[in-house]
């Protein structure tokens, strides 16, 4: 990994969301872009003073959601870090010749995927359908909407001609994303690949979807910043969030011959599917666990070199049982031992750039020694014994961590990530 | 229906909304192309006109559009 960006309801950038998580804040609040009145929640981490005029026209910025203004935005911060911020001047056909990037555009692709897409264009024109007709939907509804305008976007920008693409799995996606990017660059498809996830998805027909699964928390003893709460006793459903991360997946001997700063690397990824059911996880965790599993074997190493895991743990009542019945069962009685930390407990859950975002504070907690805390955690659920929550910034002095993520249809991905 | 310069005034501001730009200075006789309208952004605005003014524009009478005045005098035909 060679670098990183990120949007996020602590922070629209990296830097500003790092000091936020360590300082253990939330970025939950009350909903106050459209109305709550009907709706099972009315919270939300919602990103805050954000300009996309800053990186597109108006006009784009009309065609393109919320969430490709996000995810353009992470990827520009990433390759900067990177020193690859170079955009095609757009008036001159792509080529490899014509392009300004100092690599070769034709090996660098971009899988910065989202769940859901742009659900607010979606409620737009489908809303303006209904109100003047079939004729006033914009022709731009579709490239607005697919799923991967946000890597075509990120490609257009550079002139990318790599492998790009847009993987979903629901929550998962971020880190599918960069475990397949992984792939791709170890299979020799790509040296670069821009990787991540975004999601923008807040809108009153999401909240209700969710809501009316019984998925949602609410604010708790009247605070919105107290909903998330993995692993609590009285936690009681995830918080939607937005947002995007980006991180700039490099092969490491490409890297090294560019002078690249290489800020750690992706040690080992695993994949799995529990095929059981269209929401609930597998109840031991099972298709976790193996994705763990894979992802430590797959680095070399054995569940004793981790030494932090930033799991996925959304606060759901049976999403974070059945997370830690995976945890337990890879890690054993050493679990009480490996510090653990839930980056949602602050950023609720930011769905498809979950994933990017939380394996973004992996790494820089590996980077730094020091792991951001786990929030609103009063009184531990009787379930996770042997769960060594960091309720404070712990100093942690590790190699590699773990991160794991799952999702609706359920979809697992764990990351084993290593520090420089 | 409209007159032409209704309509003219019509594709000005439904342009200048779709676009984010003024279009002010559009004539009749203003090549499309020239004005620096991609061809969705153009049928945008066709399909902003269609809804505003309650008329159908065929495909067929999109193809040979070379000019503003082409297409009012298109929408026109259509409105009678």
């Amino acid at each position: 990994m060679t670098g990183l960006g990120a949007v996020t309801p602590l922070g629209n950038d990296v830097q500003t969301t790092w000091a936020a998580l360590l300082a253990g804040r939330s970025g939950v609040s009350l909903i106050t872009e459209f109305s709550t009145e009907k709706l099972r929640s009315d919270i939300a981490a919602s990103v805050k003073g954000f300009d996309p005029t800053a990186l597109m026209s108006a006009k784009e910025a009309e065609i393109h959601g919320r969430v490709n203004h996000f995810a353009l935005a992470a990827a520009v911060e990433a390759m900067r870090a990177a020193g690859l911020d170079h955009p095609r001047d757009p008036e001159v056909a792509t080529s490899p010749e014509t392009t300004r990037l100092p690599v070769d555009p034709t090996r660098v692709g971009c899988l910065l995927s989202t769940g859901q897409g742009a659900v607010d264009i979606f409620e737009q024109q489908i809303l303006k359908s209904a109100e003047r007709g079939p004729r006033s939907v914009s022709p731009y509804f579709i490239p607005g909407v697919m799923l991967n305008g946000v890597s075509a976007l990120i490609s257009m920008r550079y002139g990318l001609m790599g492998p790009s693409y847009n993987i979903a799995s629901a929550c998962a996606t971020g880190t599918h994303s960069i475990a397949t990017s992984a792939l791709l660059i170890e299979a020799g498809e790509a040296d670069v690949m821009v990787a991540g996830g975004a999601e923008a998805a807040t809108r009153m027909n999401t909240v209700a979807g969710f809501g009316n699964a019984r998925a949602l928390a609410r604010s708790v003893d009247g605070a919105p910043e107290k909903a998330s709460r993995p692993f609590d006793k009285r936690r009681q459903g995830f918080v939607m969030g937005e947002g995007a991360g980006a991180l700039v997946l490099e092969e490491e001997q490409h890297a090294l011959a560019r002078g690249a700063t290489i800020l750690g690397y992706v040690s080992g990824f695993g994949m799995t599917t529990d095929g059981e059911h269209i929401t609930r996880p597998h109840a031991d965790g099972l298709g976790l666990r193996l994705a763990m599993s894979r992802a430590i074997a797959r680095a070399g190493i054995t569940p004793g070199d981790i030494g932090y895991i930033n799991p996925h743990a959304t606060s759901t009542t049976h999403g974070d049982v059945a997370e830690y019945a995976a945890l337990h069962a890879v890690f054993g009685e050493r679990l009480a031992e490996v510090p653990v930390s839930a980056t949602k407990s602050m950023l609720g859950h930011l769905l498809g750039a979950a994933g990017a975002v939380e394996s973004i504070a992996t790494l820089l907690g590996l980077r730094e020694g020091r792991i951001h805390p786990s929030i609103n955690v009063d009184e531990l659920g009787e379930e996770f014994v042997h769960l060594r929550l960091a309720t404070e910034a712990l100093r942690v002095d590790a190699r590699y961590a773990l991160k794991c993520s799952a999702g609706f249809g359920g979809h697992n991905c764990a990351l084993v990530l290593e520090r420089a | 229906m409209a007159d032409q310069t209704d309509l003219l005034s019509l594709f000005k501001s439904i342009a200048s909304h779709v676009d984010k730009r003024s279009f002010d200075d559009v004539t009749p006789a203003s090549v499309i192309t020239e004005l620096g309208i991609d061809s969705l952004s153009m049928m945008q605005i066709v399909g902003e006109m269609e809804t505003e003014l309650g008329v159908m524009i065929p495909d067929e009478d999109l193809v040979d559009l070379r000019t503003v005045g082409d297409l009012v005098s298109k929408i026109q035909a259509r409105q009678a």
